[in-house]
């Protein structure tokens, strides 16, 4: 009754079955079966051949529609012609030296002219790499000791930023930790005086976009107290931008929501899957970055920052922003209908361009795990419990395709519930 | 890294609390209670920590929390001093009911406890026996059930694993073969030994050999949820929690 196919993963096994002799976990972290939640694993690709665009095809030769974008890098579509042709260009030319490359200084430039609070950057390759940097800064900046971090969290995986429950985790290391609740000014004042004014600096992402539940946006009123709160207390704004830099606004998530953090985090969507990450701060902050000693080998090469400068000014040009609401609108519409046509109250939340679902007809998630699964298999490639994200190669015709496939899944899932009412959703 | 108290919740509701289920399933351990004469309900009450009554008849044998309803009593000063009982053999004060507990305790009580040992310390040889390998590993999944539920309460780390943990049920289990519920409401937790319905969340391994491995560090997780021998579905979170409590199960009892 499906007219799509079940995918097969027969060489995705195979491959995988290699990876768990050669590597801890085969697939370890968000890209594998286990973080990833491939539930079940029988139904997800393993392993990619290659990607073009807003699709990529796994080693039995499936292609895949794919709304999470190697979580968040692929922003203009994969092999962007453009952005490859800059960094192959740069390949040529000189990579890893000993000298950085005047590149560097381009795209801090570039960095200093495209993002609001942004006075200076500073360069290395992942966001927890940022993330990490930035505590630092602003410890060394107000010579405090605490933290806070937003309920629900995820500010990259090393130590500090993992909690006391995880395995090699010191008490020791997030012993000065403090978690407060979203949207609640009053709460950040209990912790602070709870702390005794000891604390240095708030980390958060732009809004509350934590995994297994709806997605909750903020608001610029919201970001304006905390703002003012920072401010009153001393102590260092710091806006991890990883994951949303870039897809709600060129300037900045800051900027999106109205004020200037002290410290702004970037990574996955600076240079179209080339590794870089950045810091960016204000002027007030530049002294304290240059004081504190972080660096590593690879951070200063070349080919990322050729292709971050050929990325942002093509993602400029595109107003990928502007093009990732709509277009994230129009699916997550869709997709909503074609649940609601089969009796599924589909749940969209968060940004468009970083849209998060949710079936909500049951309250284990086990209904929306399955239909996930029936998308994938079938060519979709959407994640069960974490925000998806928009790219540029996205066209018109894929969003008609994305809705199509997930219709059908939905058809599947409700055939293979007999027992429940799939009334359709007015 | 282990705390006395949370050791204490251990090895109320983990380790003695797989009575209930050795007194079920164990031949051996019907036969000890064949011999009491009249029913025992032996409380132990400890200070700062733990307080359970386990009920013994000729049937079985139930654990409620608190001491209602117990005949004799032994008090122990502190969780250290309970710990010692189940470490040591080193029993606590009695406190009502003296001549019965420790008629009870030093005849069928440490028989029972004794079996109970052999079944989850168990020797490599003893576990070529295929019945006694299912036995042993059917006792280790309930003592582990218990423990969960035990640390998630009181052990400071748990807790925070706890703290992150949804209401709903998630059950647990070994696939037609034995399975327990993991209740949630306000970051509490409570293991009820049987399989409840509608659950948020399952977590199931495919059979009892896969289960014994996972227990004893032999086989991997990652392998076994990558070739579909271990289930999930549900409310994943609640089951990355349990997982990272069972971690600190294992620095527990292991």
């Amino acid at each position: 009754m499906s007219k799509y196919p079940e995918y097969k993963h027969e060489k995705s096994q195979e491959w995988f079955q290699r990876a768990l002799n050669a590597i801890p976990s085969g697939v370890y972290g968000h890209l594998g079966p286990s973080e990833g939640l491939f539930l079940p694993i029988t139904k997800w690709p393993l392993m990619s051949d290659h990607a073009k665009g807003t699709y990529f095809w796994d080693v039995d030769g499936n292609k895949y529609l794919d709304f999470m974008c190697a979580y968040g890098p692929n922003v203009l579509g994969y092999c962007d012609d453009d952005v490859d042709a800059a960094a192959i260009e740069q390949l040529k030319t000189g990579n890893c030296t000993t000298s950085p490359s005047y590149k560097m200084v381009e795209c801090a430039e570039l960095l200093k002219d495209t993002v609001a609070s942004a006075d200076w950057a500073f360069f290395m390759k992942n966001g927890s790499d940022a993330t990490t940097f930035s505590v630092m800064c602003a410890r060394a900046h107000t010579g405090k000791k605490k933290m806070f971090f937003l309920k629900g969290y995820y500010h990259g995986d090393f130590q500090w930023a993992q909690k006391v429950d995880y395995p090699g985790i010191l008490p020791e290391e997030v012993a000065n930790n403090v978690v407060v609740p979203w949207f609640d000014i009053d709460a950040l004042q209990q912790a602070y005086d709870a702390c005794n004014g000891d604390v240095a600096g708030l980390i958060a992402q732009p809004y509350d976009h934590g995994n297994f539940k709806d997605n909750e946006c903020a608001t610029k009123e919201y970001w304006a107290q905390v703002r003012k709160f920072c401010d009153d207390h001393g102590m260092v704004l710091i806006f991890d931008d990883v994951r949303t830099g870039f897809r709600l606004d060129l300037a900045g998530s800051d900027h999106y929501y109205g004020i200037k953090a002290d410290l702004i985090c970037f990574c996955k969507a600076l240079a179209n899957g080339y590794n870089m990450s950045a810091l960016c701060g204000g002027e007030h902050m530049k002294a304290t970055a240059s004081s504190v000693v972080y660096t590593g080998s690879y951070w200063m090469s070349a080919e990322p920052f050729a292709a971050c400068l050929a990325c942002i000014p093509k993602m400029k040009k595109l107003d990928t922003p502007k093009m990732f609401r709509e277009m994230g609108t129009k699916l997550t519409e869709g997709l909503k209908a074609a649940g609601a046509e089969h009796g599924f109250n589909l749940v969209v939340s968060g940004e468009p361009a970083l849209f998060y679902l949710r079936i909500a007809n049951d309250d284990s998630l086990m209904l929306h795990q399955e239909w996930i699964a029936e998308c994938v298999s079938r060519g979709l490639f959407l994640a069960s419990h974490h925000n998806h994200f928009m790219n540029a190669a996205v066209t018109d015709e894929d969003i008609k395709l994305a809705i199509d496939i997930a219709e059908d899944a939905f058809g599947v899932v409700a055939a293979n519930h007999p027992e429940m009412d799939w009334t359709p959703i007015k | 890294m282990k705390e006395a108290k949370a050791m204490a919740y251990v090895n109320m509701y983990g380790v003695l609390g797989s009575l209930e289920k050795l007194c079920e399933i164990d031949t051996v351990a019907k036969d000890v209670l064949k011999t009491l004469k009249k029913p025992v309900s032996l409380c132990f009450d400890v200070t700062g920590g733990p307080c359970c009554t386990f009920h013994f008849t000729t049937n079985g044998c139930k654990m409620t929390d608190g001491s209602d309803g117990c005949t004799c009593k032994m008090n122990f000063a502190s969780p250290e001093k309970f710990n010692a009982l189940i470490d040591d053999s080193k029993p606590g004060i009695p406190s009502k009911g003296i001549a019965q507990v420790l008629s009870f305790l030093l005849g069928p009580f440490t028989k029972l406890t004794n079996r109970l040992t052999e079944l989850l310390m168990p020797s490599e040889e003893a576990l070529k026996d295929r019945a006694f390998f299912e036995e042993s590993t059917i006792l280790t999944f309930y003592t582990i059930g218990g423990a969960i539920s035990a640390l998630a309460n009181s052990d400071s780390i748990s807790q925070q694993s706890a703290l992150y943990t949804v209401d709903g049920d998630v059950v647990m289990g070994i696939k037609d073969v034995c399975y327990a519920t993991i209740s949630v409401k306000n970051h509490k937790f409570t293991t009820v030994k049987e399989r409840k319905d509608n659950p948020r969340a399952i977590m199931e391994f495919a059979d009892i050999d896969l289960a014994y491995g996972l227990f004893n560090g032999t086989a991997s997780t990652m392998a076994a949820l990558c070739s579909g021998k271990i289930y999930m579905s549900g409310m994943i979170s609640m089951v990355d929690n349990i997982n990272r409590i069972l971690d600190r199960v294992a620095a527990y009892l292991g």
